[in-house]
């Protein structure tokens, strides 16, 4: 009796012990309200080695410019991000800065983003006593901050630290065991095809099941749509009637429904082909194994190569027990017998921006928030970035880590062909849930087509009526925006910021209706409504 | 012949009342106000926020003719007539524990039941998808070292025709159409559920002693003692479980979501009514039929427990 009323006192003393120490904690947080401080918040899906740190580096270099705001990350992993935000933008509850990317489509833009067009031709305030000081913000960047803005809705939205490239990793002990000491690395499809062929030896000889590339449903679109796309360049060209070189994904699908091309056209087929020679060397059932089995079969030495972007060399250095090279995705040359013909060559790396955050209406502190981005996208932030978290940097004039020389883009090269990214969420699904047939060893490439053909053009169909929809709300949203500014020119305010204002927005809105219009015209076309 | 309280004897202690107003507001608040607004929303163009459009019985029109759907639906329909069967394991154990004569034993095979139940359904999900990894899943290897695949080789060349056997080349059991619904059916094997066990155990328990006596008398074997005395008698805990079982099943989604992606799998194979919302909803953003799939669930969940309640009749 006396033993069990010891032991519900201890039990009684340890909740009441907890409680209140929950309670210190609680009462002790350092909040907005108890130290005045402004607390930016930022999210982001990075969660490889180093990116947490590097953004408390650049948060820390701010504050100590700003001692009143304090930056807080919130990092969501990539698989729930979309869903997160939908659910933090809707509610109202989302976090002042978001990377841009996942689960952001040309409406939520609209919706719950603020364009950040009026402050690209003025220089960024955090780039004082450097070169850059006196250049407006939008020439500070390698792309020209083409990759932020937003060609449906006319306007930025984003600003970017960072780029990207994508390699071919590997295990360059296992490869040098394979391929004899001092063999380079694979440098077109030929050399790739030998990879394989040595592979397959290997595992014969040795009753092993080493497989060439690791790959999952993320990595394997990476190298995957590389394969289709180098097959459909000068198919590209030809439907590029404009000849600016920068097809947009909707003229792609407009060609597509007008029959100006199809998945049997030659180049396609070919495309394919190399997909499935590809897929066949990759881990079998890639399409149900995740990122991170892929990592684990690379890193356990079950897989010679992975392909990934530069965003994973430093967890995957830091993690591995063997040394990594990498090399870039090796395609077929023009010169390749088999697949040479409707190939230009490499593609030119671009210098697009990634890392892009964009704003949200619903941010209680606007002002804070975006001279937070102007910092992180200043020389000094993106250089504190890039040291630590080894990414290639997107602002000019910031050094690349020595760890990374290898991954800087390749800029010398030819413009992408047709790639699965090229389609909206309904013909995706059609793709994704036929893949299985392209990796069959019975007329693969036939099967996969046939596969798609009858569920495609009805599924382009609904992705491009949607998009139709999404535009004409979001030029309806601009209205009221336009009434209130002719509301007030009306009524005798003149000033040249309300007519330039009222100007921009009824020339952003004339251009959006009649891009909109001339997609709805072609999808209404008796062509484009052929089954 | 229950008497009626007069509201003012009701009202007395009124003040009573007031405790269960916070409850009743969270329930009101996460329940029944999400359950309205999906029913509101499922009559708009809605892609989530304030902006939608009426467009009446639009969504539901849709709904009867999409093909995926429906396709979702005769998929579920297998895995809850499979779901059914994989309920036996747990009532054969049920009753062997409640057989047992020692209590010392009976206590311990309980809690060798209840023990898995502490294992986090995350880490199991894990432990069940490296099983079935292709290249070095214990599935494949089992295959291997027992030499079955051989049998399974020869049993898709002259019956099952699908190709996925094939001597040399690892098992895809994810990531082709024709084994993924076999894979999620085979998932959790040997199917012993633990609430299940103990629900069954709860209703064996309450069977009298005599009723047995008169059995034993009677010269009834085991398995008579079974089909006249126990499954009768359990037919309480069997609908509950049934009932539970079809809702789960046509809700859930979170297996497949987290084994083949929201697409369902190769050829869609693995795709459900709930997670061809899901799909809809955070895959193409079209929140209004996203809520009309879910109304048109509710419709179906309602009318299967109508019908079990109706047809497995419980003797007294």
């Amino acid at each position: 009796m006396k033993r069990e009323k010891i032991l519900h006192s201890v039990g009684f003393g340890l909740v009441g012990l907890f409680y209140l120490v929950a309670v210190f904690f609680v009462f002790h947080k350092p909040s907005e309200q108890n130290n005045k401080q402004i607390v930016i918040r930022i999210a982001h899906w990075q969660l490889e080695d180093g990116l947490r740190q590097a953004f408390d580096d650049v948060g820390r270099e701010f504050t100590k410019l700003h001692p009143n705001v304090r930056i807080e990350q919130l990092v969501i992993p990539e698989r729930i991000f979309p869903n997160w935000l939908i659910t933090q933008l809707i509610g109202e509850t989302a976090p002042d800065l978001i990377e841009i990317g996942l689960g952001i489509d040309d409406d939520r833009l609209a919706r719950f983003f603020v364009p950040l067009t009026s402050l690209v031709d003025e220089p960024n305030p955090y780039n004082k006593g450097t070169p850059l000081e006196s250049v407006p913000w939008r020439n500070t960047f390698l792309d020209g901050m083409y990759s932020a803005y937003n060609p449906t809705l006319l306007d930025y939205y984003s600003a970017g630290m960072t780029q990207h490239t994508i390699r071919l990793y590997y295990n360059s002990l296992l490869y040098e065991t394979l391929m004899g000491t001092g063999a380079p690395p694979p440098r077109d499809f030929v050399a790739l095809q030998n990879v394989f062929t040595k592979v397959a030896e290997y595992n014969r000889i040795h009753h092993t099941q080493l497989v060439t590339i690791a790959g999952s449903n993320y990595n394997g679109p990476i190298i995957m749509d590389q394969y289709l796309s180098s097959q459909s360049q000068k198919l590209q060209l030809r439907l590029n009637t404009l000849l600016d070189f920068s097809p947009t994904k909707y003229g792609t699908q407009i060609d597509f429904l007008l029959g100006r091309w199809s998945f049997e056209s030659p180049e396609l087929q070919s495309g394919l082909t190399l997909q499935h020679i590809v897929g066949s060397n990759l881990t079998k059932g890639f399409q149900s194994l995740r990122r991170e089995d892929a990592t684990f079969y690379f890193l356990q030495g079950h897989a010679l190569m992975i392909a990934s972007g530069s965003w994973d060399v430093r967890t995957l250095r830091s993690m591995a027990s063997f040394p990594i090279e990498v090399s870039p995705v090796p395609l077929p040359s023009p010169q390749n017998p088999t697949f040479g013909a409707y190939t230009l060559g490499p593609f030119s790396e671009t210098d697009e921006s990634t890392t892009k955050f964009g704003l949200t209406r619903h941010s209680k502190h606007p002002k804070e928030a975006i001279e937070f981005l102007q910092f992180m996208t200043s020389q000094r932030g993106c250089q504190t970035f890039v040291n630590t978290s080894y990414w290639l940097p997107s602002v000019l004039g910031v050094k690349i880590p020595e760890p990374i020389t290898e991954f800087a883009p390749i800029v010398d090269g030819y413009t992408q062909g047709i790639a699965f990214h090229n389609f909206g969420s309904d013909a995706m699904l059609v793709f994704t849930q036929n893949l299985y047939k392209l990796y069959n060893d019975h007329d693969p490439v036939t099967s996969f087509t046939q596969a798609i053909e009858p569920h495609l053009k009805a599924a382009v169909r609904r992705d491009l009526r949607q998009e139709i929809d999404t535009r004409f709300r979001n030029i309806t949203r601009d209205d009221t925006t336009l009434a209130a500014l002719l509301w007030k020119l009306s009524h005798g305010d003149n000033s040249e910021e309300i007519r330039s204002k009222a100007a921009a927005l009824i020339l952003n809105q004339h251009t959006m209706e009649s891009d909109t219009y001339c997609l709805k015209t072609d999808l209404d076309s008796p062509a484009a409504r052929q089954p | 012949m229950p008497s009626t309280i007069p509201i003012k004897k009701a009202l007395y202690e009124w003040r009573l009342y007031l405790f269960i107003l916070p409850s009743l507001l969270m329930v009101g608040v996460f329940i029944y106000l999400p359950t309205f607004s999906a029913v509101y929303h499922s009559f708009f163009n809605w892609r989530g926020g304030d902006a939608k459009e009426y467009i009446g019985l639009e969504n539901f029109v849709h709904l009867w003719n999409d093909d995926i759907l429906w396709q979702s639906l005769l998929t579920v329909t297998v895995l809850i007539l499979a779901n059914i069967v994989k309920m036996l394991p747990s009532i054969a154990l049920a009753v062997v524990i409640h057989r047992l004569t020692s209590d010392r034993w009976q206590y311990w095979y309980r809690v060798l039941v209840v023990v898995p139940m502490i294992v986090p359904e995350l880490v199991r999900l894990f432990i069940w998808k490296f099983f079935y990894d292709p290249n070095f899943g214990v599935l494949n290897r089992l295959l291997d070292l027992f030499e079955f695949k051989p049998l399974l080789i020869w049993l898709d060349n002259h019956f099952l025709h699908w190709e996925v056997f094939r001597e040399g080349i690892p098992i895809p059991w994810l990531s082709d159409p024709h084994l993924i619904v076999p894979s999620i059916i085979f998932w959790g094997f040997p199917w012993i559920g633990a609430v299940g066990v103990l629900i069954f155990l709860a209703g064996l328990e309450s069977i009298n002693k005599e009723i047995y006596e008169t059995a034993e008398l009677d010269g009834a074997t085991g398995v008579q003692k079974f089909l006249y005395i126990e499954l009768p008698l359990i037919l309480t805990q069997i609908r509950l479980m049934i009932i539970l079982l079809v809702i789960g099943t046509i809700q859930g989604f979170g297996l497949q979501l987290l084994l083949l992606g929201q697409d369902g799998g190769a050829g869609g194979a693995g795709m459900v009514p709930g997670l061809w919302m899901y799909n809809r909803a955070f895959g193409a953003g079209q929140f209004g039929y996203a809520c009309s799939i879910g109304l048109f669930l509710f419709v179906i969940i309602l009318t299967l427990t109508w019908v079990n309640n109706k047809y497995i009749r419980v003797q007294k």
